[in-house]
């Protein structure tokens, strides 16, 4: 699916060239690199740096986004940003500086509150978790709950459209690796589901004893942190992820 | 008694005041976290620790960075992910997010970001700072409906909020 993006006869779609070995965030992340740069997002804007000397970044760029920032997540030189009011979607021009392109608004799913949410992307196609904390606590949401997966079509980066959305408990942080989709559910553990159609997600199997907070997906292990905890499982077979280790030191 | 913080018509905007609230002995909401160190800025490698409150976190080969939330990164050495291996734990007030590209770290330290040099993971050293990308955590919990406890600077430097359950809570936002 990164061939179709890879191909887009558009040069800004071209992630800087660079020798430096950035890291995998999880979904949650607010601080991003990219080739030599370097992406972070307050509550709203997102700020550009210049880290080709990666000890003494600079800061050369800096945006307004929008309300309620949350997250920022790289893909084929495509930036999404999760935010309480939508996924706004930039590209990264050959400058390093995002270029806004649009945005999917929550708006347009009816919602009663205003959610939190990751957002994570493969090919095409992203997905964003939506939810409220429960006894009104914390800084999203108020009296509604709301926990739902949210799947959008970003072929149009500057018309992204809702694919569908799938009711999951508590979601949080996610991660797609091919025709898996990871969500973490928090104190209800995380879901597997199979995305090769993306307007069906089907639940593949469920883990309920581990507290899912953030996921990352690497080629053999799939990494999940939450609480006091972190895991690892193989996911080989989907169907039956096998708990690799376990560290628990409360 | 009325013990229902101003707070509420000055930053909430609501525009009369709210009735009293009674105050229940216990109540679910948010606390203030404390900073552990009177110094914001002093960020400090120890031996690995347990995860109080795992968040957001990042990989890189082998190695896991994990934040806990507002409290600082643990190391972690996942040659083998049946056993991963603590390093060491940054201590970093404020601490939410985290990137990596090569021996380097990046990091929220409060409203800050650094740059921290991660060679040797038994002594991370600060290299850069930014100052002021984030901003100072209110001294109350913005976007919050209910009780909270209020913020003592007495006690403290303020880091964040996190819920838990509060004895006679005396401020709550409407």
């Amino acid at each position: 699916m990164s061939v179709f993006i890879a191909c887009e006869a558009d040069s800004d779609f071209a992630t800087p060239a660079s020798n430096s070995s950035n890291g995998t965030n999880s979904s949650y992340a607010r601080i991003l690199t990219v080739g030599d740069f370097l992406y972070a997002v307050n509550l709203n804007e997102i700020v550009t740096f210049d880290a080709i000397d990666p000890s003494d970044p600079t800061e050369i760029d800096r945006q307004v986004i929008g309300t309620g920032i949350e997250t920022i997540f790289h893909h084929e030189g495509i930036l999404l940003i999760g935010s309480s009011e939508g996924t706004f979607t930039y590209t990264i021009e050959a400058s390093g500086i995002p270029r806004r392109r649009g945005q999917f608004d929550y708006n347009t799913l009816d919602l009663p509150v205003e959610p939190c949410d990751p957002v994570v992307a493969a090919g095409n196609v992203a997905y964003a978790t939506l939810y409220t904390r429960e006894n009104n606590v914390g800084i999203c949401g108020r009296d509604q709950t709301i926990n739902l997966l949210v799947v959008m079509d970003i072929t149009d980066l500057e018309n992204p459209s809702l694919i569908t959305t799938v009711e999951t408990p508590s979601p949080r942080g996610l991660a797609v690796r091919g025709d898996l989709l990871f969500v973490c559910n928090e104190f209800s553990g995380l879901t597997v589901y199979d995305v090769s159609d993306t307007s069906r997600p089907r639940v593949i199997s469920t883990v309920n004893d581990v507290v899912a907070y953030d996921v990352i997906v690497k080629d053999d292990v799939l990494i999940v942190v939450g609480g006091s905890e972190l895991v690892q499982y193989d996911y080989a077979n989907p169907e039956a992820l096998i708990r690799l280790s376990t560290i628990d030191m409360t | 008694m009325l013990l229902i913080l101003v707070l509420t018509l000055a930053f909430v905007g609501c525009e009369e005041l709210p009735e009293a609230r009674p105050i229940p002995e216990t109540a679910f909401g948010l606390l203030p976290i404390y900073l552990d160190s009177v110094e914001g800025t002093s960020i400090t490698t120890l031996p690995p620790r347990g995860i109080n409150d795992g968040r957001g976190f990042a990989v890189l080969g082998d190695t896991l960075y994990i934040v806990d939330q507002l409290r600082g990164i643990h190391i972690f050495d996942n040659r083998d992910p049946a056993e991963p291996v603590g390093v060491s734990f940054i201590s970093i007030p404020g601490c939410a997010s985290i990137a990596i590209n090569g021996n380097f770290l990046y990091v929220n330290n409060l409203t800050d970001l650094v740059t921290l040099d991660i060679s040797d993971p038994f002594n991370a050293v600060e290299v850069d700072r930014e100052p002021n990308l984030y901003p100072r955590p209110l001294e109350f919990p913005e976007g919050h409906v209910g009780y909270f406890a209020c913020y003592d600077p007495s006690l403290g430097l303020l880091a964040g909020w996190e819920s838990g359950t509060i004895e006679l809570p005396q401020c709550y936002i409407e």
